[in-house]
């Protein structure tokens, strides 16, 4: 048994930077490095690391940095937030809306005003609902095609 | 010694008077007991040629006897292997012509060890990786136990020889040493299916086909590519839910004829995060974990 994947990490991590790869930052995003930042999820850390060796994202290398606290947040373009409530997500989020920073969850119901991005099962499937409103507050551009192939859109 | 006494009863079969004019036969028997085989052989090719040697079943009985002691001298060549097929039809044409059953227990024990041989050679393909001849020469052992005993039973064989060709197959498949991973997947995902259409509580072709199913979808998601259109990743995450589903009922029915076995424990908590139910996930978990006392 091929236990050396964690499928869901994978998935996740793909999806991430897919999300990042449609989205569009302010010009001062643009140069440097391409900080993705994780919380409470260290195989989805070490999944981004690997998938980002060799290629970045926009024509920018990556840097995956891992938070145990709010308090370590600094500027970064995206930040997943795991957390099994919106309690745990909040501090983190709060620090991160001071950054035009994509912040994406997998948390029920924090896509209402936490979170730009957030994953849900569907069907067995890892899908996504936006927050487009919380986006455009954050000084980010989004592409079509990622709202249309959203399972919910708040405007 | 068992070689010994058939010899024995076919010097002592053959009339006195044949011997003495040294036909073929006669002639073949004298090289066979001076160990000259080949020349054994070439005799008892004209003793059948003739219109009455050819006719006696003891003809053909000592016939299968040379060339089953030159295929033994030469297992593995296919010039040997030749010999044994001459042999088997020799001996498969004295039981046509013995109408008496005089040397039916002598043939009948011949093929038995020749049938032997054929199941040996499958098994020696598959574990050197020549899969067709593999398939060949255990068509070939069956065809000749199934003319020894007709009503003998292949489940049991049947389920060791697909689960072990199944299982082969895999260890390729696991290496990519393939040009063509999907018609080798679909031929192993076959085989196991075959062999739990014989033996429904086979444990480990249940587990081993849940496995195959498994690390395929694993495989598709650790090659995805975060350039691929996204339409196309949740095609892929499509097809990749379909595999961890198909590897679900042949997981919960090893875990169901194992229930204390760790593996299939792993195996369940491993498809069903796969299908992202972590809840059930961390259930198998939890249960592995009792299992191995941690």
């Amino acid at each position: 048994m091929n236990t050396s994947v964690n499928t869901r990490a994978k998935m996740k991590g793909i999806f991430m930077l897919k999300f990042a790869q449609s989205t569009e930052w302010p010009a001062e995003y643009k140069q440097g490095e391409f900080v993705i930042a994780v919380i409470n999820d260290d195989d989805l850390a070490k999944t981004l690391e690997m998938t980002t060796k060799t290629k970045g994202v926009n024509s920018q290398p990556v840097k995956v940095k891992r938070y145990t606290s709010s308090a370590e947040v600094e500027k970064c373009h995206v930040m997943y937030i795991g957390g099994k409530s919106a309690g745990e997500i909040e501090p983190f989020a709060k620090k991160a809306n001071n950054y035009n920073t994509l912040i994406i969850t997998e948390t029920p119901g924090v896509i209402d005003r936490t979170s730009c991005i957030n994953f849900v099962v569907s069907g067995s499937l890892i899908k996504y609902e936006m927050n487009t409103k919380l986006m455009k507050d954050q000084g980010l551009v989004v592409s079509n095609s990622l709202e249309k192939l959203a399972l919910k859109v708040i405007k | 010694m068992r070689l010994l006494i058939p010899i024995l009863v076919f010097i002592l079969t053959v009339p006195i008077e044949l011997r003495a004019q040294l036909d073929p036969a006669s002639l073949a028997l004298r090289a066979y007991q001076s160990k000259d085989l080949e020349k054994a052989k070439e005799l008892i090719d004209i003793a059948i040629d003739d219109e009455m040697s050819g006719a006696r079943a003891r003809t053909w009985v000592f016939r299968g006897y040379i060339y089953k002691d030159i295929y033994k001298l030469d297992q593995l060549s296919p010039d040997g292997r030749e010999k044994r097929d001459e042999s088997i039809r020799s001996y498969k044409r004295a039981l046509e012509l013995d109408t008496d059953g005089e040397f039916t227990n002598d043939c009948m024990e011949s093929l038995r060890f020749l049938s032997t041989t054929m199941y040996n050679d499958a098994a020696r393909s598959l574990e050197g990786g020549d899969f067709k001849p593999a398939v060949e020469y255990y068509e070939k052992y069956k065809e000749l136990a199934r003319f020894r005993k007709p009503d003998l039973d292949f489940t049991g064989r049947d389920v060791e020889f697909k689960s072990f060709h199944a299982s082969k197959l895999s260890l390729l498949y696991e290496k990519e040493q393939t040009n063509n991973p999907d018609s080798l997947s679909e031929e192993i995902v076959r085989l196991y299916k075959e062999v739990i259409e014989l033996d429904s509580n086979d444990v480990q072709a249940n587990y081993n086909l849940a496995i195959h199913y498994y690390n395929q979808g694993v495989h598709i998601i650790d090659n995805m590519d975060y350039e691929l259109p996204f339409e196309e990743l949740f095609l892929i995450q499509e097809k990749v839910m379909v595999l961890f589903q198909n590897a679900l009922p042949y997981m919960l029915k090893a875990y169901k004829l194992t229930p204390g076995k760790s593996a299939t424990l792993q195996g369940l908590s491993g498809i069903y995060f796969g299908l992202n139910d972590i809840e059930k996930s961390e259930f198998y978990q939890k249960k592995l974990e009792a299992l191995e006392g941690k």
